[in-house]
């Protein structure tokens, strides 16, 4: 099995997208017979060699941070590199992981409708997609607090390796709660607590105190 | 006046759209002021995730390309029209590349809206969208739902809300319905 992964991140290399790369890669690699190649999209001018290697895959999985509510720029302008294997992707097998910064994976849902209709106009076998929130910071965390996503991907990558397709089970361990509970809600309402990490970013960078700065207006 | 920004996110216009969208804004230009912005003729690097408009020079991006007239123009109007041609089922890549660049107009931190996290406001008031979809094939307007369904919820998270979709096989007649009485 031919299988390629392409890293949908403007970041490049040092992503969170490339974590969840590198351990998808160390599930897949388990299994032996299976040639794994990666690409990253930011290199906008190899678009067209990637597209014909996205043709000439036998697995395909596209992992992209969310961006506005849906794929990357640079991610949509490789789907349009991908029209001329519209309805010639049978057999193959397609799947796609979406992570946002949003702690629900609610927000990646709308995107995702749009991912299954894409990968039945390939006409490919849709392989699932998974969603996992609360990705930013992803790549500062040390890895033992990340053992337990860590091994949900690795399997998540075996999935695809052994099955073809994503495992529902493990598609909803890695999602978690569709949306906040109620009591979250309130606790974030009343602690804000997740700006911590935004204030963190904005002392280091001397900016704290123009964190409400309004530039574009014109006044 | 209203004012009206409109993003042309047009690659190509073989419908003829463009010629009907100028005639549109002649007609109306006693009652709107329309600022156009045709992405294809203008120097825009794709958002390269760097958050620097967050938490660097809070508010601006630190690239200082032909967007930056962009975001002034949509931050003081009260209604941005993206215009995109269908692709492969969605918005064209011009598109979702400057609205990519749309995130220095909100603040990182979160809120809860509608039960849900959404980054707050940075500005007093956003402008509401609108979409025209641009096609001349009337079948491929099916697709037309999808794109919504995503463009509703960038709306929200640009504070904002999604007006209208009109799809549009060049004529203008839908999107001049829509904001006539805007």
């Amino acid at each position: 099995m031919k299988l390629t992964i392409f890293n949908g991140s403007p970041r490049g290399e040092n992503s969170n997208t490339s974590i969840i790369i590198k351990w998808l890669e160390e599930g897949i690699l388990s299994r032996e017979g299976c040639s794994l190649e990666i690409f990253r999209l930011n290199r906008t001018e190899e678009h067209d060699n990637y597209a014909a290697r996205f043709g000439a895959s036998d697995g395909i999985i596209l992992v992209f941070p969310l961006y506005t509510d849906a794929m990357p720029g640079i991610v949509m302008a490789f789907i349009e590199k991908l029209s001329p294997w519209i309805g010639r992707m049978k057999g193959k097998r397609l799947g796609f992981i979406i992570h946002s910064g949003f702690p629900e994976p609610a927000h990646s849902r709308y995107i995702q409708r749009y991912l299954e209709w894409l990968c039945s106009k390939f006409q490919a076998e849709y392989a699932g997609t998974c969603v996992m929130g609360g990705s930013e910071g992803l790549r500062y965390m040390n890895e033992g607090s990340m053992d337990n996503k860590r091994l949900l991907f690795n399997r998540l990558g075996h999935d695809f390796i052994s099955r073809g397709r994503f495992s529902p089970d493990t598609l909803k361990r890695i999602a978690g709660k569709e949306k906040l509970p109620v009591a979250m809600r309130f606790w974030f309402r009343l602690t804000g607590f997740s700006n911590a990490y935004w204030d963190m970013l904005l002392k280091k960078n001397h900016a704290y105190d123009t964190r409400f700065a309004r530039p574009y207006s014109v006044e | 006046m209203k004012r009206i920004t409109i993003v042309n996110g047009i690659q190509e216009d073989v419908t003829g759209f463009e010629k009907s969208l100028d005639r549109m804004m002649e007609r109306l230009r006693n009652r709107m002021v329309f600022e156009c912005f045709r992405l294809r003729e203008m120097n825009i690097s794709y958002c390269c995730g760097c958050l620097g408009c967050w938490v660097k020079s809070p508010g601006k991006c630190l690239y200082k390309d032909d967007m930056v007239s962009i975001l002034k123009s949509v931050i003081r109007s009260d209604l941005v029209i993206l215009i995109s041609p269908v692709v492969m089922g969605f918005v064209s890549p011009l598109i979702k590349k400057a609205t990519d660049r749309f995130i220095p107009l909100i603040h990182p931190y979160i809120t809860i809206v509608r039960g849900e996290c959404h980054h707050k406001k940075r500005y007093a008031r956003y402008p509401y969208l609108g979409l025209v979809l641009v096609d001349k094939e009337s079948d491929s307007m099916n697709d037309s739902e999808l794109i919504t369904a995503v463009y509703k919820r960038a709306a929200l998270n640009l504070r904002s809300r999604l007006l209208f979709t009109v799809c549009s096989n060049g004529s203008t007649e839908g999107l001049e319905h829509e904001i006539d009485d805007f």
